[in-house]
């Protein structure tokens, strides 16, 4: 027969093989946290570092003494490219690590979101300027907002992203950047109060003034867009 | 009210049932809301992991017996004051392998001669009858023409009814004897006279292929590790059909096996339990058998075994948590339903998670939806996969089984080589998520009402 105490003995090994892969588990999820807020913090000193290198560009400028402005732009424009295909990636990271968060706390990753978002209207600001000072310089660059419910159902939103997706593809000098109109940010407060956006989707294409209100389609943006590459 | 009527049966293998497709209905209907619920506040890692503890508790529970048990065994090896045995061995179309059978029982070293009985249950075969004819008069034989089919139980009691051993051994005519077997099994009987039945280390025949090779380590942890746990608590679940030894004087007290029920080998168990006998377990007796070597059939069998365990639990629902049955009745049988949940658990994760992904990934083909920036907006096409965390937990929680794996193989095979390592990981994740499939259809075939079938 079985001593008694070996049920106890199995019910201790039990119990610390839980502790321990729940404590392993953890310290996996807090690792992979840290190592996603540090490539956070790598993009947004990129995305510093290019702003501070505009303006350092701007005054050669007011002193005349940038006479090589087209090799300047390439170098700007690679590492626009370089920030724009980074902040993306982010975006993925944080959404798949938040939904396979399983011990920790999911609300940290709020934070790494909006440190997104900042990251995404950095990236939008230095395209803007880019494109001022380079002229488009051929490249033809053409940003388009969009706006959408994040946190509620909103099936033209999923579509409306699609269509997006698909310019996007078609059209490689076009650049899109979502912000979402129901995260509480002051920054994208005073978007939707400084483009009046009261209803999701919302499609601006920049330079042109052109808002599209509600699910919008492909052609109709399409018509938009001088020149697609 | 029995959802599965008994119907007693003159002919035929099928046991006849009424349909209550309103109780299926009803409880997948239930069961899906509450699970879908359930995922949408909680991970499905977790939900398994809830499900798993208990099996994990069980898997350690029996490590520690497997390390520090004492040894079963422990008899005179002498010959002396052994038994008669008879040996029955039902028979129906199976001439191909009955042969073998007998000429395992003939060649057998026991030291006193064997009554061999051989019922034939209504063979529609003629290979089959000749067979036995040939095996009646040269091997001298008894065999017994039953008219019609009337099931395996019947036959085992037609034999019973005409053998003249103290001791018989319930046979499958595709099970195959080792030499020693009927000795080790007599002498652990002789060990205690309270057993009523011993059971045999039951072994895959010739493994040959993948399905078999699966389910040659599911032998060796069933009927191997895991009977030797169950003997040191003196709660064995089961007493195989493949090869068992009975006392002949509880076979009669009890009367015999129950010729409606679909596993009678597990009901009469229980039965010879409630009679106050105790199972012994002889892990040096081997027996081989047969098994399926194609999906279809194994999934068949299984459903048999484990609706056969919901059938009979209804008929010795007394025997649940009565602690007039110590471990078997509190611990044991309550247990044993852990693995419907987990399996539960288990397949609806996984239904969820790949029906999600299957769903948009169907609707990312028709162009309905895209990855990129859509996936900003819901990244469905990888929900929950993947966590790191899930992954480096499992690996520790699966400990256990894995031990339970590599101990069981030591029981069956002496020397582990790194093709038997290598397929444990197969075994743990890929036939676990099998036997957890059959687990589901066999519930919902139990409430649903469907007929038995072989």
């Amino acid at each position: 027969m079985v001593n008694k105490n070996t049920y106890l003995i199995a019910g201790i090994i039990t119990l610390t093989l839980v502790i321990i892969s729940l404590y392993v588990g953890y310290n996996v999820e807090v690792n992979t946290y840290n190592q996603l807020h540090d490539q956070m913090l790598e993009n947004s000193m990129e995305g510093e570092s290019y702003l501070l290198l505009t303006n350092f560009l701007e005054d050669k400028e007011i002193h005349g003494n940038n006479d090589n402005m087209t090799d300047t732009c390439k170098i700007l424009k690679s590492m626009l490219d370089k920030q724009s295909a980074e902040t993306s990636s982010l975006y993925n990271q944080v959404y798949r690590l938040e939904t396979s968060t399983i011990i920790s706390d999911k609300k940290k990753y709020n934070l790494l979101r909006k440190q997104y978002f900042l990251a995404n209207f950095r990236l939008y600001l230095s395209y803007k300027s880019y494109i001022e000072k380079c002229g488009a310089n051929n490249d033809n660059l053409q940003l388009i907002l969009f706006f959408y419910t994040a946190e509620e159902e909103c099936p033209d939103c999923i579509v409306q992203g699609r269509v997006l997706d698909t310019l996007r593809q078609n059209c490689k000098n076009v650049r899109v950047f979502a912000f979402p109109t129901d995260v509480n940010m002051n920054l994208l407060d005073v978007m939707k109060m400084s483009y009046k956006i009261d209803r999701d989707p919302t499609v601006i294409i920049d330079n042109k003034d052109v808002i599209f209100e509600g699910l919008t389609s492909y052609a109709q943006i399409r018509r938009y867009i001088n020149v697609c590459k | 009210m029995r959802l599965v009527d008994r119907t007693d049966i003159k002919r035929g293998k099928t046991f006849k049932s009424k349909r209550h497709p309103h109780y299926a209905i009803l409880f997948i209907i239930l069961l899906m809301g509450i699970l879908f619920y359930t995922f949408q506040n909680i991970n499905p890692f977790w939900i398994v992991i809830g499900a798993n503890s208990v099996l994990l508790y069980v898997s350690v529970l029996f490590l520690v017996i497997y390390a520090t048990g004492d040894e079963l065994d422990n008899f005179n090896d002498t010959n002396e004051n052994l038994p008669t045995l008879s040996v029955v061995i039902p028979c129906y179309n199976s001439g191909n392998v009955i042969i073998n059978s007998v000429e395992h029982v003939l060649n057998s070293d026991y030291p006193k001669p064997i009554e061999v009985i051989a019922v034939d249950d209504g063979s529609t075969d003629s290979n089959t009858k000749e067979i036995l004819k040939r095996l009646e008069h040269d091997k001298g034989i008894r065999v017994i023409y039953k008219r019609h089919n009337a099931g395996k139980a019947a036959a085992l009691n037609t034999g019973i009814k005409y053998s003249h051993g103290e001791y018989i051994a319930c046979l499958d005519s595709d099970s195959y004897v080792e030499k020693d077997a009927f000795k080790n099994m007599v002498k652990t009987m002789q060990k205690d006279k309270n057993y009523g039945a011993v059971t045999a280390f039951i072994k895959v025949y010739k493994p040959n292929s993948f399905i078999t090779w699966l389910q040659e380590i599911e032998y060796y942890c069933a009927f191997g590790f895991n009977m030797l746990s169950y003997a040191r608590l003196n709660s064995i679940f089961v007493t195989p059909g493949p090869m068992t030894l009975f006392k002949k004087e509880v076979l009669d007290e009890i009367k015999g096996f129950d010729e409606t029920n679909p596993t009678e080998d597990l009901e009469i168990c229980w039965r010879i339990r409630k009679r106050g006998y105790k199972i012994g377990y002889s892990k040096d007796a081997v027996v081989y058998t047969e098994v399926p070597s194609k999906w279809k059939p194994l999934l068949k069998q299984r459903e048999r075994w484990y609706r056969g365990k919901y059938y009979n639990v209804r008929i010795h629902k007394d025997m649940m948590f009565n602690p007039k049955y110590n471990i078997f009745g509190m611990f044991v049988l309550p247990i044993s339903f852990f693995s419907e949940i987990s399996a539960f658990a288990l397949i609806s994760s996984v239904s969820y998670t790949l029906g999600k992904n299957i769903f948009y990934g169907i609707l990312n083909t028709l162009g309905m939806i895209q990855t990129g920036l859509s996936h900003q907006i819901f990244s469905c096409l990888l929900p929950g996969t993947g966590p790191m965390a899930a992954v480096q937990m499992s690996a520790i929680l699966l400990l256990p089984f894995a031990f339970v794996s590599i101990a069981s193989y030591r029981m069956g095979i002496k020397k582990l080589k790194w093709n038997h390592i290598a397929l444990i990981p197969v075994f743990l994740f890929g036939y676990g998520v099998f036997i957890s499939y059959a687990y589901v259809v066999s519930v919902i075939k139990e409430f649903y009402g469907c007929a038995y079938k072989w």
